[in-house]
């Protein structure tokens, strides 16, 4: 073997060590133990309510996703999880899913503003604007 | 169980079905077997994708109807393939096959192979890892990929609601592979369970691996298929990919199948133009799983055309083209149907005024180029030591193949047009910039990856000597 083949041997050879490297490295990764899957706990906060809103159609959702990050992933969470309902981002027709997670207190929703129909638990609510009648 | 492996089972019944039908007939089947199969994932999910949309346009709703048109559908589509194939495979038995030259498998080989399979098997088991973490997928899975296709399969006749402007859906303008490829396995399981998407995504990110060790270990050598292949199961960032139940690494196995279609047409170019159909399908198939699959297509093109524009034999080589626009016709109707009836407004591209305003802002190029230069070491998460440099100093000793020919020039061609489009794009896109590179560079690199290294094997001679491009290794 002469020196130019040696070469692209080598070259080949070390080729497949990085591709090793990187796999052990992914396999150790891999040791640890389970992450908690965070995504799927927010999804089942959605069961119950699930009964109580119509099976399509459009219902509006609180409070606004434009706020934050986590406001814009709850509200898409929210989202899928009930759908094919469609959630409007603002709280402006009836009824409204008040999604407030374990961070934000349910006190903050404007009392005179609106009914609580229900209570879901664990930050869910179900809502009805207050318009007096 | 059943339930669930039924529909996969079905699209790639049909895959291969369509596979067969399309296959040069003097090209032996049973020997381009593993790359037939891995084609057919692909074009199984895209074509039954595209009937299941046919289906709610036709009939307004998905259903366990859908299930038991399909599989009888798909039964004689397979019988049909079958008999149509053995006919042939008759008549062309005369001909002399190729003449192969057998190698004895190298020292390098094994060393290849066993490392090939460690890497395999440490992806097999990252997969899962990060599965578990996140069942269903991530941010763009159920907040676009998934999301739609609850819509389709859980909407009824108000499918399209998927569409509507009254939320704040994003992406509508999205097209629906992997939405309707999800619902239509939702509506033979009867229940929207995420193991279909996880499954959906597994199979893609398995058969773009084997779709790369098989082609080129049919236009090169083993060792360069396994090469490739390693790299691709050893980059982590396209096992999280996988795992994620995003269409970029569907969107990567289609681009790949193109290339590897239009590199396999050249080397059985006496076989008709049925491998240029199939290549068409596959294009028109990236353009039916995401947007930059439509840039892809007309990258294709374009390089197409640059090389038949420099030549005495423009007649010739446009030639060529006929059969690829019938593969690709039926699957850029669905497209444009559904582009001009549900698609909603595209985030990325506002209006010609603002994209020329952008492209004046030179801070804007100043920091696209300095995130894709960064990704050029940085790309595909890998940990311990980046592999690019690698991969260049590899092709530094192993030098070109002399042969190139004139499919490979249209597959340089258009990744280069594609990568460079997406350069453009980023410089034009009237949303924050940062934030876009971010959340969006390395994805749209990986989508690119496995035709890199695609492109990157074939085009080199393999680490024990030269070998001619599209001479069988007859390994």
């Amino acid at each position: 073997m002469n020196l130019r083949s040696s070469l692209r041997v080598a070259a080949a050879v070390s080729v497949l060590v990085v591709g090793l490297l990187s796999s052990e490295r992914l396999l150790q990764l891999a040791r640890q133990p389970y992450a908690i899957d965070g995504d799927n706990l927010y999804l089942t906060r959605f069961e119950g309510v699930k009964s109580a809103l119509p099976q399509r159609g459009v219902i509006c959702y609180m409070p606004s996703p434009g706020g934050s990050f986590e406001a814009k992933k709850h509200y898409f969470l929210a989202q899928y999880a009930l759908a094919p309902l469609v959630l409007r981002a603002t709280p402006d027709c009836d009824p409204v899913l008040a999604d407030f997670p374990a961070s934000a207190a349910p006190d903050s929703i404007p009392g005179r503003q609106f009914v609580v129909l229900k209570d879901f638990g664990n930050g869910v609510m179900l809502l009805r604007r207050n318009t007096g009648q | 169980m059943i339930r669930l492996v039924t529909p996969l089972l079905t699209a790639l019944a049909l895959g291969f079905a369509f596979a067969c039908i399309l296959w040069p007939r003097r090209q032996r089947l049973l020997r381009d077997l593993p790359l037939v199969i891995f084609l057919s994932v692909g074009l199984g999910f895209g074509i039954s994708s595209l009937l299941f949309f046919l289906w709610l346009l036709a009939f307004g709703q998905a259903g366990s109807a859908f299930a038991a048109f399909e599989i009888p559908f798909v039964l004689i589509l397979t019988a049909f393939a079958l008999l149509f194939r053995r006919r042939r495979a008759r008549a062309a038995s005369l001909v002399t096959e190729t003449v192969q030259v057998r190698r004895a498998g190298s020292k390098l080989e094994w060393i290849a192979a066993v490392i090939f399979l460690a890497t395999l098997l440490a992806a097999i088991r990252g997969f899962m890892w990060f599965v578990h973490g996140a069942l269903n997928g991530g941010w763009d899975a159920w907040g676009i990929w998934n999301l739609r296709a609850k819509f389709l399969f859980l909407g009824g006749s108000h499918w399209s609601d998927a569409f509507s402007a009254e939320g704040s859906l994003s992406h509508t303008d999205y097209p629906l592979l992997i939405p309707a490829s999800v619902a239509r396995a939702w509506s033979y399981v009867g229940s929207d369970i995420p193991q279909v998407p996880i499954l959906i995504g597994a199979l893609f990110t398995a058969a773009t691996a084997g779709l790369l060790f098989s082609s080129l270990s049919t236009l090169r050598s083993r060792i360069q298929g396994l090469l490739a292949a390693t790299v691709l199961l050893a980059s982590p960032f396209f096992i999280v990919l996988g795992t994620a139940q995003y269409a970029d690494v569907p969107l990567g196995f289609f681009m790949l199948s193109t290339l590897v279609l239009l590199c396999l047409h050249e080397s059985a170019a006496k076989e008709g133009g049925s491998m240029m159909a199939l290549a068409g399908t596959s294009a028109g198939l990236a353009a039916w799983t995401k947007n930059e699959g439509v840039l892809f297509l007309v990258c294709l093109l374009l390089g197409h055309l640059s090389l038949a524009m420099g030549r005495r034999n423009l007649r010739s080589h446009l030639q060529q083209l006929p059969p690829f626009v019938a593969g690709l016709a039926p699957v850029l109707l669905m497209v444009a149907y559904f582009k001009l009836h549900f698609a909603g407004h595209n985030d990325l591209f506002s209006s010609l005024t603002t994209a020329l305003k952008m492209l004046g802002r030179i801070a804007r190029w100043r920091v696209v180029a300095r995130a894709f230069a960064d990704q050029l070491l940085h790309f595909g998460g890998w940990v311990v030591v980046p592999v690019t440099p690698f991969l260049a100093l590899y092709i530094l000793l192993v030098g070109v193949a002399k042969q190139m020919g004139n499919s490979l020039k249209i597959c340089l061609r258009a990744l280069s047009l594609t990568a460079l489009g997406y350069f453009f794009v980023y410089i034009v896109a009237p949303v924050p910039l940062d934030w876009l590179l971010q959340t969006s560079l390395n994805r749209v690199l990986v989508q690119l990856w496995p035709s890199i290294l695609f492109l990157v094997f074939v085009a080199t001679n393999p680490p024990q000597g030269e070998l001619p491009i599209g001479k069988e290794a007859g390994n």
